[in-house]
């Protein structure tokens, strides 16, 4: 049985350097064979909608790894319902490849994790 | 091994915060524990609530009575947090199955 470990997403991508810590421990997980689940709430879930062009800020675009984490074995990225709602969003708006459950579905999730890490 | 979550509690949050994070991450009999700047929610009029105290009712609540000595808030809390110091933060730390920081 694969350890699970939930990192979950609390600021946009472009909210400081969260974001990006909170993908390099996703990868870092992965390869080491954990089941990793990427969960994002709050104003997180901004960080998943699409077309967003960092570059206009002279940034690198974190969102677009979002896209390839497949091919690192992270196949779960998912967002909170509540959170998307509240900051009105359409599943339209955000990415491909994402999946949306209810608060209640990540608790269980979360109790079900080894490890559950909040940045 | 032990079947409780030990949640930290850091940063001072509103009660409409805490109760979202609590919904996401807490199971009956985890323990909740209060230090750094979160204490000074413990102050607030809504963590006196008779809502704060039902939704906690099956957690067991406690502060690091140093941080809430050091913010001179002692006096503001209410009777259901079991107040704990150093030696007691890391007996339940090691006994708890998973450590969450919020």
């Amino acid at each position: 049985m694969p350890t699970t470990t939930n990192i979950i997403f609390r600021h946009s991508a472009l909210d400081g350097i969260d974001f990006k810590e909170s993908i390099d421990l996703g990868l870092v997980c992965a390869a080491f064979d954990h089941q990793v689940n990427l969960i994002f709430v709050d104003a997180g879930v901004n960080s998943l909608i699409a077309g967003q062009t960092a570059q206009d800020l002279d940034d690198k675009n974190q969102v677009d790894i979002i896209k390839g984490l497949e091919f690192y074995d992270i196949d779960n990225v998912l967002l909170e319902q509540e959170s998307v709602e509240n900051c009105s969003l359409e599943v339209n708006q955000l990415i491909d490849s994402v999946q949306i459950k209810s608060r209640q579905e990540i608790l269980k999730l979360n109790l079900a994790a080894d490890h559950l890490v909040i940045l | 091994m032990s079947s409780f979550q030990l949640h930290l509690i850091q940063k001072s949050m509103t009660f409409a915060d805490f109760e979202i994070n609590f919904a996401r991450y807490t199971a009956l009999g985890d323990s909740i524990l209060f230090l750094n700047d979160s204490v000074f929610s413990l102050a607030s009029i809504d963590f006196h609530s008779d809502e704060f105290l039902k939704l906690t009712e099956n957690c067991h609540l406690l502060a690091l009575s140093d941080h809430l000595s050091a913010r001179n808030i002692r006096q503001n809390i209410t009777a259901s947090i079991q107040l704990i110091d150093y030696q007691q933060f890391v007996v339940c730390a090691a006994d708890a199955c998973k450590v969450i920081s919020w």
